[in-house]
């Protein structure tokens, strides 16, 4: 009987489909886009589905199926050069004045100070900050060392800090529009 | 001199991201409890990293998979699941089959248990003529399929990577087949890679003419997906 049939595979196929929402929203962080957000989840599970037989201990799953994406959105920006296609972008702004409360717009403008980071260092700040992955963990998503995952998360705190300055948006609660200091 | 001079941006990042060795924790704190400009410090840093967790705690919802309103969340999360779990499944038979020395129960016999029409897309990125031999007959099986009123069945065989080979002008040992099944079946329709074509070009110096029955697409892998989304079966080998 091939793997197909095992217990193993068949856990393998629930958690990969169970992974999609966490994928989808660090997909749509580091690219900001829907359809490409999609693409790239899509991308992932399929190729993750072809490799299953590569993954020997489902404990590493996480930082596998994230490592598969980086590495096809890495694919997707080397094709992209040359067959750049329009259609993959969101050219209606949808937010209207009425629709943008506050909060929207602070989580706006907090999505506009990341998509101004860099590739590099929006991938590990995102990895770090959203999905909460260890700094050895995202070292071995992006295969890159510790120490690079250190000074590009700490160059990218700086710089997003800067870029939030620049949007007027003060963590101390100085922002008139802000408001941060809300209690559930 | 203040302590936040002793403490570095890194060290900083590390210790609000808990990364720090209990040794340099501790450090951090005593610092931090001298130094008030360093409290500051770490409580933006905190703070930012929250701001950043709640801007991305809810996206927008993928416009592929938006529910139409009224249905429940749970029912489009189970029939994407149902929708990945039998390509998946199909996928992992196509593999099982080609790799088993048992006569195997093709493809198309499995969905002579379904009443509807299929469509199903074969993906093929492997230069593997004996598998890619068994995919023309089950294809064929496929489009073939007219006794039991399911003629409308479509089939498409989307060629990239080394797969690409195999539908080649030059170099494909199915050129005859090719032909005379593109000529008898129009459900059936073969494409292969351009993105493959430039880039076999560019890092192989290797000019890939299609056959003249295959048509071009931009890229095998997203043809492959749309075609999922739009409920193609799929089927990779």
């Amino acid at each position: 009987m091939t793997l197909l049939h095992s217990r193993r595979q068949k856990e393998i196929r629930k958690r990969l489909e169970g992974m999609r929402p966490r994928l989808y929203r660090v997909a749509f962080a580091w690219t900001h886009n829907r359809s490409l957000a999609e693409d790239l989840t899509q991308d992932t599970l399929v190729k993750a589905l072809q490799a299953a037989r590569q993954l020997r201990e489902l404990e590493s799953l996480d930082a596998w199926l994230f490592r598969i994406m980086s590495n096809c959105r890495r694919d997707h920006f080397r094709n992209q050069v040359s067959t750049e296609n329009v259609d993959n972008y969101d050219l209606v702004d949808e937010r209207t004045p009425e629709t943008r409360s506050s909060e929207q717009q602070l989580i706006q403008k907090v999505r506009d100070s990341v998509e101004a980071l860099p590739e590099t260092h929006r991938q590990t700040l995102t990895l770090v900050d959203i999905e909460g992955f260890s700094y050895m963990e995202t070292a071995s998503i992006l295969e890159i060392p510790v120490g690079t995952v250190m000074s590009r998360l700490s160059r990218a705190r700086a710089r997003l800090r800067k870029l939030l300055a620049t949007q007027h948006v003060d963590v101390r609660g100085n922002d008139s529009n802000a408001r941060l200091r809300r209690i559930k | 001199m203040t302590e936040m001079e002793h403490i570095t941006e890194e060290m900083l990042n590390a210790f609000i991201d808990q990364e720090l060795a209990d040794n340099d924790m501790m450090h951090v704190y005593l610092a931090m409890s001298k130094d008030p400009d360093l409290r500051d410090r770490v409580c933006e840093l905190r703070a930012n990293k929250e701001l950043l967790r709640a801007a991305y705690r809810q996206v927008p919802a993928p416009r592929k998979y938006q529910r139409p309103p009224g249905l429940l969340p749970r029912t489009a999360m189970a029939a994407g699941i149902m929708s990945l779990g039998v390509g998946a499944l199909l996928g992992w038979y196509a593999h099982s089959f080609s790799q088993s020395d048992n006569p195997p129960r093709t493809v198309a016999r499995a969905y002579q248990t379904f009443d509807s029409k299929v469509k199903v897309v074969f993906h093929v990125s492997r230069n593997d003529a004996a598998a890619f031999a068994q995919i023309l007959d089950e294809a064929e099986a496929l489009v073939a399929a007219e006794d039991d009123k399911r003629s409308n069945n479509s089939v498409r065989i989307v060629a990239n990577g080394d797969g690409l080979f195999l539908l080649s002008a030059k170099a494909s040992p199915f050129k005859d087949r090719i032909r005379i099944l593109s000529e008898k079946y129009n459900n059936l329709v073969f494409a292969g890679c351009s993105q493959t074509q430039k880039r076999l070009q560019r890092e192989r110096g290797l000019s890939v003419d299609l056959l003249p029955q295959v048509s071009t697409v931009n890229s095998g892998v997203f043809e492959v997906l749309r075609l999922q989304e739009a409920g193609w079966k799929y089927i990779p080998i």
